[in-house]
């Protein structure tokens, strides 16, 4: 998913939200509800006794489904996913794909009547990183570890079933550590700040 | 002797009055519920804030330590960088930093927020600590174990709080329970001192249980370490167990309606266990009359250990099933079974750790059995076995495998008097990818007197 291709339809939706809202109402996410956005994302990606901290930018994209616990507090399951294709975790690799999803059991917490809300999470990462290689197949290592999510976001209502969501968020994933060919990279944390916008249905 | 020490526990523990003790189990008397103020969420965030403030201003005015001296540069430079692990010692990570938490938590709770509503200023007093508190670079470690540690801890530490000021909201309470209840629950006798005098506190926080009980063990403990030959050593061991509410008669109405807690300290060793388990939630599968009850829960649970086989400590959550099975009129059978997510734990091994840090940490999963046989409420046969699996992101290349298990046996002496002999034992089996396995054992014994107090005790089966 890509800020070119899924920008436009946003854009449309956005204007078509504030059009309509007014008249619609304002909670959205009551019993069960799912959530779809995508975004751009800026990564970070660090380890133990590395000289500097990588970062890039990349795509991103969420997926969340939930229910309520209370008035002001709901439960939901995110799924994020970031990609980028320029990663390079040591200067001696080749270029690298980045993958890193989280699966999370997250707490929405709307403080207010408004679609305010701030979130919070914790579940299991993935990291995937490819290593491309002119003579030799590419490598792939793959690891899991500690996933967490958290940051706020704005549901504008369009109708009655129906919101768009705004996201800015963090999602971390401590995936431990990574084996390249020039050696062993420690203790990897890749943090991804991601800005979404997405539909909410219920 | 026996009779103060019981009115001393009575007096700071009981529910708010005679009334309320007769009232349903967690219910809130009527006038704190009319006295309820409107919470306050933005004030609740504040309060986290001011903590930082406060903290770091300490921390720098009067401790000068450099790693306080914050500036504009600093924050933007740890904005930029992103997270690391940190190499701070296994207390500090692992109780310190949870306290701290409790702070933004009950900054929440004691602005009329609810524990679900509260999680959020645990994460953002954690978060803006850890980027703008310290020159440091955002330890990762810290803002789990602030953030979810302070989640477990602050609820425990409020009710307690709460349940030793026994005040009403918007009464004083006498100066010195608010003094014995000040390093469990500072932000809720800030909230008193500066006029607030409870009145916006949560009203699950300040409903009590009808049963709680307090369970004290002392008496000689014998430990054996495998790895070392004649390595048998006796010490004087205090032990405590505290139960608020009781999983099966105390009907869910709000996370940690039900808690306990498992302490333990030793003559040279000091604290060596603290173990806090709160129900999230619970559901009975049978009727409450029924013979035989089961019920489905949630738990989030804090641990920390630390003997010569292994310091382990860590934040999960666990599902399983509480049970009591019903044998006569005074003799029952109450089991556990839970599998647990650790969110994240911290294990030593020989090889573990990474710069000064000597311990890794990672996320796991793990179970825990449990079987109680009962006498008129009083346990006098229990075994429990239970097992974590940490797989490390952080410090060695490492999966590590804790096993804790006990027997303990328990004479009833008089109705609150007893004497017992205990068995614990601590395993730990550490397998690493570039070297050999390690594992290491630890035996020990527990010759032990015990003293149930507490205004009530469980309900018999």
């Amino acid at each position: 998913m890509t800020i070119r291709r899924f920008g436009p339809v946003f854009l449309a939706l956005a204007l078509l939200g504030w059009a309509t809202g007014a008249e619609a109402q304002q909670r959205q996410r009551t019993r069960l509800w799912i959530e779809l956005g995508g975004g751009p994302g800026v990564g970070l990606i660090s380890c133990a006794n590395c000289d500097r901290v990588i970062s890039t930018a990349g795509a991103s994209s969420n997926f969340r489904i939930g229910g309520v616990l209370s008035e002001k507090v709901l439960l939901g399951f995110d799924n994020f996913t970031f990609v980028n294709r320029a990663f390079g975790l040591d200067d001696e690799e080749g270029n690298i794909v980045a993958e890193t999803s989280t699966a999370a059991l997250s707490v929405l917490w709307f403080p207010g009547q408004s679609g305010f809300f701030a979130k919070g999470g914790v579940g299991v990462a993935y990291g995937n990183f490819t290593v491309d290689a002119v003579d030799s197949e590419p490598l792939v290592a793959s690891e899991v570890g500690l996933g967490l999510t958290f940051g706020i976001g704005y549901d504008h209502p369009l109708s009655r079933r129906l919101s768009l969501t705004f996201n800015a968020g963090a999602l971390v994933a401590a995936i431990g550590d990574i084996v390249l060919r020039t050696g062993r990279v420690d203790d990897v944390i890749a943090s991804l700040y991601q800005f979404t916008v997405g539909i909410t249905v219920r | 002797m026996r009779r103060l020490a019981l009115a001393a526990c009575c007096a700071l523990l009981a529910p708010h009055s005679a009334r309320a003790q007769r009232q349903p189990v967690d219910a809130v008397p009527e006038d704190s519920l009319a006295l309820q103020a409107p919470s306050r969420a933005l004030r609740g965030i504040g309060t986290g804030l001011l903590v930082n403030v406060v903290v770091n201003r300490f921390d720098r005015w009067v401790l000068r330590e450099d790693f306080a001296r914050v500036t504009p540069a600093s924050w933007w430079r740890n904005l930029r960088l992103g997270w690391e692990w940190d190499e701070n010692q296994f207390g500090t990570n692992m109780f310190a930093h949870p306290y701290h938490g409790s702070l933004y938590f009950n900054g929440g709770r004691h602005n009329g927020l609810s524990y679900w509503e509260s999680i959020p200023l645990a994460f953002i007093g954690s978060w803006t600590w850890e980027h703008l508190g310290e020159r440091h670079r955002p330890s990762l470690n810290d803002f789990v174990m602030t953030s979810f540690g302070g989640i477990a801890l602050g609820e425990i530490f409020g009710r307690i709080g709460a349940g030793i000021r026994q005040a009403a909201p918007g009464t004083p309470a006498p100066l010195w329970r608010e003094l014995v209840a000040l390093p469990f629950d500072p932000i809720g006798s800030l909230d008193r001192l500066t006029g607030g005098r409870g009145r916006r506190t949560h009203r699950t926080m300040m409903a009590h249980p009808d049963a709680f009980m307090l369970r004290t063990y002392t008496g000689m403990r014998i430990t054996g370490d495998r790895e070392v030959s004649d390595s048998s050593a006796r010490s004087l061991t205090a032990l405590i167990d505290f139960l608020y509410g009781d999983p099966l008669d105390t009907p869910y109405t709000a996370p940690f309606d039900v808690f306990a807690i498992r302490g333990q300290v030793s003559s040279g060793g000091g604290l060596h266990q603290l173990r806090a388990t709160g129900r999230l939630y619970g559901r009975n599968i049978t009727r409450q009359t029924a013979r035989h009850r089961h019920q489905l829960t949630v738990n989030q649970r804090f641990e920390y250990i630390d003997n010569p086989a292994q310091r382990y400590g860590g934040q999960s959550v666990e599902v399983g099933f509480n049970s009591r099975w019903r044998l006569s009129n005074t003799l029952g059978v109450r089991t556990q079974a839970f599998g647990n997510a650790i969110l994240l734990g911290a294990i030593d091994a020989p090889d573990a750790g990474v710069g000064e840090r000597d311990y890794d940490f990672g996320p796991g999963l793990g179970v825990r059995l449990e079987g109680v046989l009962e006498l008129r409420g009083l346990p006098v046969i229990a075994a429990y076995a239970q097992t974590e699996y940490v797989r490390s992101v952080s410090g060695a290349t490492a999966d590590h495998l804790a096993h804790f298990g006990g027997f303990e046996f328990t004479v009833p002496v008089a109705r609150d008097f007893g004497i017992g002999i205990h068995t614990g034992y601590f395993n730990r089996l550490s397998r690493y990818s570039d070297r050999p396995d390690q594992r290491r054992e630890y035996p020990e014994v527990r010759l032990i007197s015990t003293w149930t107090l507490g205004n009530t005790v469980r309900n018999a089966p």
